[in-house]
This record gives C-alpha cells, sequence and structure tokens, in this order.
C-alpha cells in the first residue's frame, strides 16, 4: 500500500529526517512513535503530500506520490489532525459534507450518492442529534468526532492520524480509537498514526515504528518496541513493563525518578 | 441552500431597489416618490410609453443627470469594498481582516495620488490609469503587509491588523506628503482621498462595472473553497484544494476591487468590514451565500452612507469616509472584542 525508502528532510540547516524507510501493507494500522522533536509530525506530512522530501522515494499503490493531484490524493487519503476544527459556524453535517469535496467535478456539483454517504455516516458515529448544530457550540470531542465523520466521507483507502487523541479525555480516545478499528475493519482501510501515547499504540497497532532524533531506531510489533531498554535509550526514562490482564499486549508503567540525566 | 439564496437575494434586490428610489427623491429639491418612480420606469425600454410623462424636465434632468449616477457609483463601489473585504477574510482566516484594515486601500490610494500629482490621468486611454497604477501600489502594499505579518511561517490574528496598521500609517503619511509636494492640486487630491462620491457623472460609473463583474464572478467561483478554508489551510489541502493558486486568485482579485473602488472614490473604510459580518449573522458561514450577498448589501449600506453624508449638514457635504468611518469604528472595536473573547473561551 505505501513504501517509503530514504527518506531525506531538512529545514535550512537542521536535518529533521535522515535514511527513514519503511512498508506499510494493505488494511494494517502503523503506528508511528517517538519522543517530541523526533520528526513524527513531518513524517507525516511527507506522506501525506503536502511537504515533499529533499531525497528519498513515497509509493503509494506503486505510484510515486508526486505523481497524484492533489485530488487524486484527496480520494484516496485522508488526514485526522491533532487540533480539534475550529469552532466556525458550520454545521456538523455541512462539514461532513465537505468531506465530499474530491468526488465533485468542476461544476462543483454533488455526485448523486452524496446524501446517503453523509447520512450513513452520521448515524455510526451517533452525530444524528448534532447533526444541525454549528460547530462552535460543540465541545472538543465532539468537534473531533465531527472532523471524523469528515474524513469517513472522502471514503479514503489510507487514513493518517495525526496525534488525534491529544486533546481528548480518556472515554473520547477510546471511543475515537475503536470507531477508527471499526472502520479499518469494515473498509479494509489502512491506518497509519502518529501517537504519544505508547499504551494507546500497543493497544491498537498492528506494528509500529520508533524515531529518535529523525533516524527510524526500530520497527516491529508492540513486544518489539515496548522492551525497556530500547524505551530508556529513546525516550531517557525507564518505565516499568506489565501486561494487559485482558489484551496480552505489553503496557508501559511510568516510574518516578526514571530520567536519565542529559 | 439555491432556495436561501434566492429569499436572501430577492430580498436584498428589493432593499436596494426602494432604497434607490428613496435616495432619489432625497436632495436640495425634494421629489415626490412617485415621481422618481415613475421617471425611473418611463426610461426602461419596453415599458417605458406605458408611463404617462407628468413631471417637470427639471425633476428628469435631477434624476437623471446628477443624481442617478451617484446613487449607481455609491453601489458600485459599496459592492466592490464589500466584496474584498469578504474575499480577505475568506483566505485570510481573519474576520478584521478589510481593504482599509490591511492597507491595501492606502496602498492604492498612494499610487492613485502619484497619478494625480504628476497629471498622468491621460498616460493610458479611457479611465485606466489611476485604476492600473493603484492596483499595482495595493498589491504592492499587500505583500508588504503579508510579510511583515507571517512569524514563523504562520499568520497570526492581531499580527496582520498591526501590519496593517503600520503600512497604513506610513502610505497615509506618503500620501500627505504629495499634497504638501503641489498645492495647485491640493484640493483634487485631499477631496478625493477623503472619499465622495459628489460630481462623478456616468463615465466614472461605468467605468466600475467591469471590475466588480469579475470581482463578483472569481468570487462566486471561489465561494465553495473559500467554505473550505474556513477550517484551516491544512484541512483544505486535504480535501483537495490547491491552497497556493486559491490564495494568489482570491487576494489579487479583492485587491483589485479595492483599486477600483478607491480610484473613482478615495479611501472609504470599514465597509468590507461591517457588511460581510453582518451577512454572516444572518445568513450563516457559507460563502456561496455571503458572496452575493456582500455585494448586494455593500451597495445598500454605501448608497445610505453616501445619502446620509450628502443630506446630514445639506447643503454642505460631509465627506464619505468620514460618515463610513463614524459608522464602521465602533463596528471593529466590537469584533475585536469579541474575537478577544471568543479566542480565550
Amino acid at each position: 500500500m505505501l513504501h517509503v525508502e530514504g527518506i531525506r528532510k531538512t529545514y535550512g540547516e537542521t536535518s529533521v529526517l535522515t535514511g527513514v524507510g519503511f512498508t506499510v501493507r494493505r488494511g494494517e494500522c502503523f503506528g508511528i512513535l517517538g519522543p517530541n522533536g523526533s520528526g513524527k509530525s513531518t513524517l507525516l506530512k511527507l506522506i501525506s503530500g503536502v511537504e515533499k522530501p529533499d531525497a528519498g522515494a513515497i509509493e503509494l499503490d506503486g505510484k510515486p506520490l508526486s505523481a497524484y493531484s492533489r485530488k487524486q490524493l484527496s480520494r484516496l487519503l485522508a488526514v485526522l489532525q491533532q487540533e480539534a476544527l475550529p469552532p466556525v459556524g458550520f454545521t456538523v453535517r455541512e462539514v461532513i459534507e465537505m468531506g465530499r469535496h474530491p468526488y465533485r467535478n468542476w461544476m462543483g456539483e454533488e455526485a448523486p450518492e452524496t446524501g446517503a454517504i453523509v447520512d450513513a455516516i452520521i448515524d455510526k458515529l451517533g452525530l444524528t442529534r448534532l447533526q444541525d448544530r454549528s460547530l462552535h457550540v460543540l465541545s472538543g470531542g465532539e468537534r473531533q468526532r465531527a472532523a471524523l465523520g469528515k474524513a469517513m466521507a472522502q471514503q479514503p483507502r489510507l487514513l493518517l492520524l495525526d496525534e488525534p487523541t491529544t486533546y481528548l479525555d480518556i472515554g473520547y480516545q477510546v471511543q475515537m480509537m475503536d470507531r477508527i478499528k471499526a472502520w479499518q475493519r469494515e473498509q479494509e482501510l489502512t491506518v497509519i498514526a502518529v501517537l504519544h501515547d505508547l499504551n494507546l499504540a500497543a493497544l491498537y497497532c498492528d506494528r509500529m515504528l520508533l524515531l529518535k532524533g529523525g533516524v527510524v531506531r526500530a520497527i516491529g510489533t508492540a513486544e518489539d518496541i515496548l522492551r525497556e531498554e530500547l524505551i530508556r535509550e529513546v525516550y531517557g526514562t525507564s518505565p516499568v513493563l506489565v501486561r494487559h490482564p485482558e489484551h496480552r499486549v505489553p503496557q508501559i508503567m511510568l516510574r518516578q525518578g526514571g530520567t536519565r540525566d542529559e | 441552500m439555491s432556495r436561501k439564496l434566492i429569499l436572501w437575494g430577492g430580498a436584498g434586490l428589493a432593499v436596494l431597489l426602494l432604497s434607490c428610489v428613496i435616495s432619489l427623491s432625497m436632495g436640495t429639491a425634494r421629489l415626490p416618490l412617485p415621481e422618481v418612480w415613475g421617471i425611473l420606469w418611463h426610461r426602461l425600454p419596453g415599458v417605458g410609453t406605458w408611463v404617462h410623462a407628468d413631471w417637470p424636465v427639471s425633476s428628469e434632468q435631477i434624476v437623471l443627470r446628477v443624481r442617478l449616477p451617484r446613487v449607481l457609483l455609491a453601489i458600485l463601489v459599496g459592492a466592490c469594498l464589500s466584496l474584498a473585504g469578504a474575499g480577505f477574510q475568506g483566505v485570510l482566516r481573519n474576520p478584521l481582516a478589510d481593504p482599509f484594515t490591511l492597507g491595501v486601500a492606502s496602498g492604492s490610494a498612494v499610487g492613485a495620488s502619484a497619478v494625480i500629482l504628476f497629471g498622468l490621468q491621460t498616460l493610458l486611454p479611457g479611465n485606466w490609469s489611476i485604476p492600473i497604477v493603484a492596483f499595482a501600489t495595493g498589491i504592492l502594499s499587500l505583500l508588504l503587509v503579508l510579510r511583515l505579518a507571517f512569524l514563523q511561517g504562520k499568520l497570526q490574528l492581531e499580527t496582520l491588523i498591526l501590519a496593517g496598521v503600520v503600512v497604513q500609517a506610513f502610505l497615509g503619511s506618503a500620501v500627505s506628503f504629495m499634497v504638501s509636494l503641489s498645492d495647485k492640486v491640493v484640493n483634487e487630491i485631499t477631496f478625493w482621498l477623503m472619499g465622495s462620491l459628489a460630481m462623478r457623472g456616468w463615465p466614472l460609473a461605468l467605468t466600475l462595472a467591469p471590475y466588480l463583474a469579475v470581482g463578483l464572478a472569481v468570487l462566486t467561483a471561489y465561494a465553495r473553497t473559500l467554505n473550505l478554508f474556513s477550517l484551516g489551510e491544512r484541512q483544505a489541502e486535504h480535501l483537495g484544494v490547491n491552497v497556493g493558486r486559491t490564495r494568489l486568485a482570491v487576494l489579487v482579485v479583492s485587491t483589485l476591487l479595492t483599486a477600483a473602488a478607491v480610484s473613482v472614490a478615495g479611501t472609504i473604510g470599514f465597509v468590507g468590514l461591517v457588511i460581510p459580518h453582518l451577512i454572516r449573522l444572518a445568513a450563516g458561514p457559507d460563502y456561496r451565500l455571503l458572496v452575493p450577498l456582500s455585494a448586494v448589501f455593500g451597495g445598500v449600506y454605501l448608497l445610505w452612507a453616501d445619502t446620509l453624508a450628502r443630506m446630514v449638514l445639506s447643503p454642505t457635504e460631509i465627506p464619505l469616509g468620514v460618515v463610513t468611518a463614524f459608522l464602521g469604528a465602533p463596528f471593529f472595536a466590537y469584533l475585536l472584542r469579541k474575537n478577544k473573547r471568543m479566542a480565550r473561551a
């Protein structure tokens, strides 16, 4: 589905990413992890095509990313950002309809199936009661749900998540990830998620990539990544590792005074 | 959507027509409303013969020769400025943006006064010299303001307005300097600068029409895209919008509209701030409504502002720019407070 090879990206003098490469399979949930400033968000910007790498190749469905037009790309991949949508005056329904923009013809006319698609999404996300409210009266969690609906309306095959749960409470975090997981199973969607929370990543991602200073430190399953010495090396703190009693995946617990002196 | 547009647009046009007739009847010589109606109908091809002309010739002269060009000019200038405001606000995602607060109007004024000062009006055929030079200097000042306002690749809400104020102060002084350079044309520039629609006649009113037509067409075409812009530039980009091209097209067209309006009427501030905001409050944030309605109601607003300008101290005229500033500046203060409150919440 997505193949990344030898990516380099520099901003002025500072090099943000060096020699980054990995492959994501169809239907997979792939996590991108790493400490602040390790280049996670930059990597996601490159994959979404809003920025171009200085060197290296990104291939989507066997075609270089640069060969797609902006509009073609927006039918293939959707991005759910960290910040919720701004508090604009548009209603939830109107915002979700905006997700259909890539499918409008040059006259700006809607495809005939738009109404049904939007209805289905509103129903699935439990937004029926809120659909005619405008965004500026909704809570951050509700706005993020509308943003998810907009991404769904794009009917992408690849969904990029840029720490979408950062500003959500734990209830909304799990709800959001569960909804994305269900969508993923139904549509054989591929998900690439930049996540801050290692535990959340271990729960929801099939494989993950650990970045350190713009270089790939490790790629593997939760078992491969959530190891004490690796976490200590990359994050500079020694956590306690435990096994999740239900999901049988590793989880970390923070420990006081575990910081390594830099 | 389209039903809403017909409803609001219809109401807007009705208000516009009514305002026209009332404004035409007002002046040193008061004309009865039915008479004004009659004179207008009489001139319409086809239906003209149905109306029996029972008014004095002088009334017809006053309405058609003196007042109608001015009324039309007010409507066109108002529509241009209001559209430009809607465009700037949409593409810069800043509710405080307007031709005046961004310094674009002052930039255009510098170019226009230079043309007047050096007597270059006839450099190009027709009435083209002033608008074209005003457009060029308007674009330059917009670029300057944007350059000042971009901090670390991010456009801050207040910084943009601050940059606009700084540039506007500088360019305003440049215009004053030009005025002081030549006492021969002092009256011409100062009078025009403060904004006035008096004694402009038919030709000038008609030169504005093509600019308005182009601006309205382009902004209407970009209305949907501006809706997506309101979610943020990156959001728009992820939805397949060509962000760079949209920004360029809308900024250029909005500056063109500003330059055209400034060329014929001087700097008339805050129209582009007041009207789009009121329409957002009444009809919602959808640019497919906002763009055409801004044009219509911008026309209505400036028509009444100009009617006030010529009626309040009649026979003395108040500069139109003064009237719109009296109405618009408090409104700007209100918007500033409102946005502060929203930013904190």
